[in-house]
């Protein structure tokens, strides 16, 4: 079950739900718009066991991403639950820009808040800007006893790249 | 909870779930397959600013078909109205557009309950693709909900043909929903 505005509004208020900062007016019939952080960093390197670290501002005055990077961002919020499950996704309008937010993984872990990795890529050249709306979050009701996250990206809430001890 | 396909033709017959044209046909087990409608729309503009309204050009797709060039984001509407008071919408490409390597949305693949309209779809190929008119592109699912349910009362109920971005209205006013 999807949960709805109503519903989200109401595990916020009960603390079951992490969105911080929370602002009612990003609230959709069934999901809740989340904004772009302040970091980015672009993956350099084609060879997955080389980590980029390179994490850089995104400027007041934007910055222009290029077809066939990838880039790493993260939510401006802290999200999470320990209750239901989160899937992250671009905002219609967004997609609309031909701009991905996420890369085919959607999914999120019942467990800790944190800022979420965003994945960016894009079909056209497109500009991006700090704090904007970029996407949207839905929550789930799972069935079944729970069990929480506790692998190594809960750690993070800066733009986090792959991690050298998956492989 | 996901309806499966009998689910689906149960509440499309009741009126819980709105598909026109309907064809019992495109049903699988667990949804719907929609059809690609006949107008796709492009941006004028290599670069794509999200702050500023980005102008675009209207084209039909002809008998022979569009090829879609993998440097760019097509906006494609479906054939059919669709939508739900009960139930949320979520659209997917089908197994056999993917294999094309054809994205039907990017990354925003949830629809408004209780919006009504032909829904814009997200094209992209990765190597170039020929699409035609009426084809069956994606499928539509659809899923309980959990709490109250207030519906989409946004500016695109209705709405036919595929529309361009609106993101720009987020930075006039920070606080209006753009949905």
């Amino acid at each position: 079950m999807i949960l709805s505005r109503s519903e989200i509004d109401r595990r916020v208020a009960a603390g079951s739900i992490i969105i911080s900062p929370y602002c009612p007016a990003q609230l959709n019939p069934t999901s809740y718009s989340y904004r772009l952080g302040l970091e980015i960093s672009e993956l350099s390197a084609s060879d997955p066991a080389l980590r980029s670290d390179t994490v850089v501002e995104i400027g007041e005055a934007g910055m222009l991403l290029e077809p066939g990077r990838l880039y790493l961002s993260h939510t401006y919020e802290v999200i999470g639950s320990r209750e239901c499950v989160v899937t992250l996704m671009g905002r219609p309008a967004i997609g609309l820009l031909g701009l991905f937010v996420q890369l085919s993984a959607d999914l999120g872990n019942v467990g800790d808040a944190h800022r979420w990795t965003l994945e960016l890529t894009c079909v056209q050249p497109i500009m991006i800007y700090p704090r904007m709306l970029i996407g949207e979050l839905t929550f789930w009701e799972p069935r079944g006893e729970l069990a929480y996250y506790s692998g190594p990206y809960t750690r993070y809430s800066r733009p986090t790249g792959n991690m050298r001890e998956l492989y | 909870m996901i309806l499966t396909g009998p689910e689906i033709i149960r509440q499309h017959g009741l009126g819980a779930i709105r598909i026109d044209p309907f064809n019992v046909e495109q049903i699988n087990p667990n949804s719907y397959n929609f059809r690609l409608g006949g107008t796709v729309k492009v941006y004028k503009n290599d670069v794509l600013d999200p702050k500023v309204k980005q102008p675009t050009v209207s084209i039909d797709i002809p008998d022979e078909g569009l090829l879609l060039d993998s440097a760019r984001i097509y906006l494609a509407h479906t054939e059919e109205v669709m939508g739900s008071d009960r139930f949320v919408p979520i659209i997917h490409g089908r197994s056999s557009t993917a294999r094309m390597g054809l994205f039907v949305h990017i990354t925003a693949d949830l629809i408004d309950i209780g919006s009504y309209n032909q829904w814009t779809l997200q094209l992209h190929a990765v190597q170039p693709v020929r699409i035609f008119r009426g084809m069956l592109i994606g499928q539509v699912t659809f899923w309980c909900v959990q709490g109250e349910i207030s519906l989409y009362a946004g500016r695109y109920q209705g709405a036919m043909g595929p529309r361009e971005s609106e993101s720009y209205r987020d930075f006039e006013n920070p606080e209006a929903d753009a949905r």
